[in-house]
């Protein structure tokens, strides 16, 4: 996936202007910025669900899921992730394991705490056999616990599967630990590079305008 | 819906439609008390089941599709619209009325597809898809009754019913049946939010104008003959979701039933309630289930 002088417009107001950026195939790239700096609506330019000014060469096999998700009915949970699979059993296994899915299975989606529904519905983007998934502030919601499996868990797919995951995170340490490639988002467009560059103590210190 | 299903409810309809055949043979030129529960009683209990449950679907349909649990299509002026359209070919065409059923299912259907260039733009707000559908469907009562001041117009009660108006509405029943059956395997996934939905493949344009099209036809043929009924299709689709907690599909079976049993009790009480007089089906049937709303309140007030 490439792109370049993006620019996106919220009303009157530029969101970013100039980014120009690849995605790295089978990696984890983990996108940082303050809030407001566009993180969500440069996903959604990406997984081509709006338009922008600039050049986009996007792979069809392409998903986005954003940050907040709801159902508008009464779906049961494995009816829900059912409309989406197209893997083999054996990731649907791994995935409904690792995220421990068994007893939330025959539940009804709209009976769940928001950490449930919010693994239910990473669930129901990975169990889609995309190429490249983009996932909006995924640990929301996500105790240390699910958080630490659900990233293990996006390390082995891109390892075993070749997938391609672009994760808007707020923890640095984790982009660190987990991510292949950071991007860093502000008013003056997108930083890229690899974590031991990018997320230094001091840049982040920086970058996030810390004390 | 499986092959053995699609063969069982044709197997229904065709049985159904040999049973009315069969009656309408049988009771020929019997006596005067036979004719009158044959051609006055007999189509005005077929209709209101046949109404009841069409009303109601109507609204499931609407609400799946809008993603929207507060509203059903007299709020957004389908019913209304219906009305008006029958009392323009009464102004302008008197002779078609007899075939008022069809006149409503097609404004339905063509009012349908003009909201949806217009106020379903705004779908993403419930609140303004209401709001912008009570004001339309005021405007159309006021035109209404401009239209039909002093002319004698009728309609507001199923005491006129007519075997034409039967047939009429089973043909309107069966080609939105066949409409929605062409869609029922997607009905799931406008549970999901718009964007999921797209990302899934599902070309929600095509589906979406087909299930409103036929709840449009649906409510239109109905409102016809029963006039408007304000909220009776959001109350009874929801009391039903309150109770089964299932997805729309699921329920439909049920929240169909409901609507024919409901329409059908509330007009033996507008016919049986004061002997010497006939009360207006569709106010006895607002005065059963406006109310209930209050129970949704409730539900929903707790949820937010």
């Amino acid at each position: 996936m490439k792109f370049k002088n993006l620019q996106a417009n919220y009303r009157e107001r530029v969101v970013f202007t100039g980014v120009t950026g690849q995605l790295e195939p089978h990696q984890i790239t983990m996108l940082l910025g303050q809030n407001g700096a566009g993180k969500s609506t440069l996903m959604t330019i990406l997984g081509r669900l709006k338009k922008a000014q600039g050049q986009l060469e996007c792979p069809e096999s392409t998903l986005y899921l954003p940050q907040k998700n709801q159902l508008f009915d009464y779906l049961k949970v494995n009816d829900l992730l059912q409309l989406a699979t197209t893997v083999t059993s054996a990731t649907v296994n791994r995935i409904e394991q690792t995220l421990e899915l068994a007893d939330l299975l025959p539940r009804d989606f709209l009976h769940l705490s928001s950490g449930q529904q919010q693994r239910v519905w990473l669930a129901y983007a990975l169990l889609q056999d995309k190429d490249v998934i983009l996932l909006d502030e995924p640990l929301t919601f996500l105790d240390l616990k699910y958080q630490q499996r659900l990233l293990k868990l996006l390390v082995e797919l891109k390892q075993e599967e070749q997938r391609t995951f672009l994760l808007s995170i707020h923890d640095p340490q984790l982009a660190r630990e987990y991510g292949d490639v950071i991007w860093l988002l502000d008013q003056k467009g997108l930083t890229t590079g690899q974590p031991e560059q990018l997320l230094t103590e001091q840049k982040v210190k920086e970058f996030f305008e810390l004390q | 819906m499986t092959a053995k299903k699609i063969k069982h409810l044709k197997i229904m309809l065709g049985g159904l439609l040999v049973m009315l055949v069969l009656a309408g043979v049988l009771l020929r030129g019997q006596d005067a008390s036979v004719q009158v529960i044959i051609q006055l009683r007999v189509p005005r209990v077929l209709f209101a089941l046949g109404g009841g449950v069409v009303l109601v679907v109507s609204a499931l349909l609407l609400q799946t599709t809008l993603r929207s649990d507060y509203l059903d299509g007299s709020m957004l002026g389908l019913a209304n619209g219906a009305e008006l359209a029958l009392a323009l070919v009464n102004v302008l065409f008197a002779r078609a009325l007899p075939y008022r059923v069809l006149v409503g299912a097609l404004a339905g259907g063509i009012l349908v597809v003009c909201l949806r260039v217009t106020l379903f733009k705004v779908k993403h707000s419930s609140f303004f898809l209401i709001l912008g559908g009570l004001a339309l469907a005021m405007f159309f009562a006021a035109a209404t009754q401009l239209l039909t001041t002093g002319g004698g117009f009728q309609g507001k009660s199923l005491a006129n019913t007519t075997w034409i108006d039967v047939w009429l509405l089973a043909i309107v029943i069966v080609i939105g049946l066949i409409l929605l059956l062409s869609q029922w395997t997607k009905l799931d996934i406008f549970a999901l939010p718009s964007l999921q939905a797209r990302q899934l493949g599902l070309n929600e344009q095509s589906s979406s104008l087909t299930l409103q099209l036929v709840a449009g036809l649906w409510l239109g043929a109905v409102s016809a003959v029963l006039g408007t009924v304000f909220f009776v299709g959001l109350v009874l689709v929801q009391l039903v979701k309150l109770v089964t907690q299932v997805v729309a599909r699921k329920r439909m079976g049920l929240t169909a039933m409901v609507g024919g049993v409901v329409l059908l009790g509330a007009d033996d009480l507008a016919h049986y309630l004061l002997p010497a007089r006939e009360l207006p089906t569709n106010a006895v049937l607002l005065l059963l289930t406006a109310p209930l709303i209050l129970v949704l309140l409730k539900r929903w007030l707790h949820e937010v």
